[in-house]
């Protein structure tokens, strides 16, 4: 009996190894140089200077980045969007306002199809194009929509990673609270 | 106690099974030769006239938009693959940018009417009707110069104005998405 719970166990943790494996994301993700114009107000809000034509993530002035990786051809990331607004208003109205901030990544799509996306959705924080798929292989070429949350302004080996969602996140409420707790913020 | 930890054990293994289910509803056929076909129309060509059914069966010609509607033609390989299936869901999106073009799009595929329909379903809906050159196989594809080898048509754009005439081609690499942005362009030269 004892020999065939240990064969059971060991088929047990033999199949939630590729789970497990799944939970468990990369620790840092490399420190990412963006470029694009920016407005006035999305330089304001991520705290570089305007007129800067690149920066890196490790520049964007907070202490909590949520990086959306979306493609404005993917439904998912369409039915998404509403959610992603909501959570950009619960954190603005959260004991978090300023100290998370939002950034999204149009993997695979031209600044053209990006602008598409925002005319549309109207996303309350910048977007990003990335039309030859660069930045998503740095990623790890990830499904999307994908939600990374980073601490900012990162350490020597890239931005540590606290939590990452692929796929919807449901209640955005309680996907604030998760990433508090990832994130160990104190109110 | 044993039988508890028994349980445990096998719920845990039906469980893990069940974490594992496919994340996507699609095939991956891998990397593709990028082009396999011979174009048959030059930009300035009278578009061949054809007539496809719908995902409601009903039959759609070309030359129905004629006089009426700039018609944009997206050729797409298959059903249920990955490209594909996020690059007609965008056109959703990108729904106004057409109607203010006056144009309108046409999806067209090899595939059988029963697959475009559960792939179009699952996609979420499309504005745009959905075609089937199906049977005769490709029949469209082949008198537009975009059937491939393999019996799927070529990631293939042509905008056709409302004479009639092929103004814009595009026959794009088949594992990568054409952009928007220069179809757009190509419509706005029709204005």
């Amino acid at each position: 009996m004892i020999h065939k719970t240990m064969i059971l166990w060991a088929l047990f943790l033999a199949s939630i190894a590729p789970v497990l494996a799944q939970a468990a994301p990369s620790a840092f993700l490399p420190d990412l140089e963006l470029s694009r114009p920016l407005t006035r107000e999305q330089a304001d809000y991520l705290g570089v200077p305007k007129d800067s034509e690149r920066f890196r993530l490790s520049e964007i002035k907070g202490e909590y980045l949520l990086l959306e990786v979306f493609s404005m051809y993917c439904p998912h990331c369409q039915r998404e969007a509403a959610r992603v607004n909501d959570l950009f208003r619960a954190v603005a109205a959260s004991p978090y306002a300023g100290r998370i901030l939002f950034l999204g990544l149009g993997v695979g799509n031209s600044a053209y199809e990006v602008e598409v996306f925002r005319q549309q959705y109207k996303p309350p924080f910048p977007l990003f194009p990335d039309p030859d798929f660069s930045i998503h292989k740095a990623i790890g070429q990830v499904g999307t929509p994908y939600f990374l949350f980073l601490k900012l302004p990162g350490e020597g080996q890239g931005l540590p990673i606290l939590d990452t969602q692929e796929g919807g996140f449901g209640d955005p409420q309680a996907f604030l609270k998760r990433l508090a707790r990832a994130g160990r913020i104190e109110k | 106690m044993k039988l508890v930890t028994m349980l445990v054990l096998i719920l845990g293994l039906a469980g893990s099974a069940w974490a594992q289910l496919p994340a996507g509803e699609v095939y991956h056929p891998g990397e593709l030769k990028p082009r396999d076909s011979v174009l048959r129309l030059r930009t300035g060509d009278k578009a061949p006239d054809f007539a496809l059914t719908d995902l409601n069966g009903k039959v759609v010609r070309l030359s129905d938009y004629l006089g009426k509607k700039n018609v944009v033609l997206s050729f797409v390989p298959a059903a249920f693959t990955p490209v594909c299936s996020d690059q007609w869901p965008g056109y959703n999106l990108a729904r106004p940018l057409f109607e203010e073009r006056g144009a309108v799009l046409l999806g067209i595929s090899t595939d059988n009417r029963p697959s475009q329909y559960v792939w179009v379903q699952e996609m979420g809906g499309l504005w745009f009707p959905v075609l089937s050159d199906f049977w005769p196989h490709g029949a469209v594809a082949s008198a537009y110069g975009v059937l491939r080898n393999d019996g799927m048509a070529e990631r293939a754009l042509f905008v056709i104005d409302r004479q009639g005439v092929v103004r814009f081609i595009n026959v794009h690499d088949i594992n990568t998405r054409p952009e928007l942005g220069g179809l757009m362009q190509a419509l706005d030269q029709l204005r």
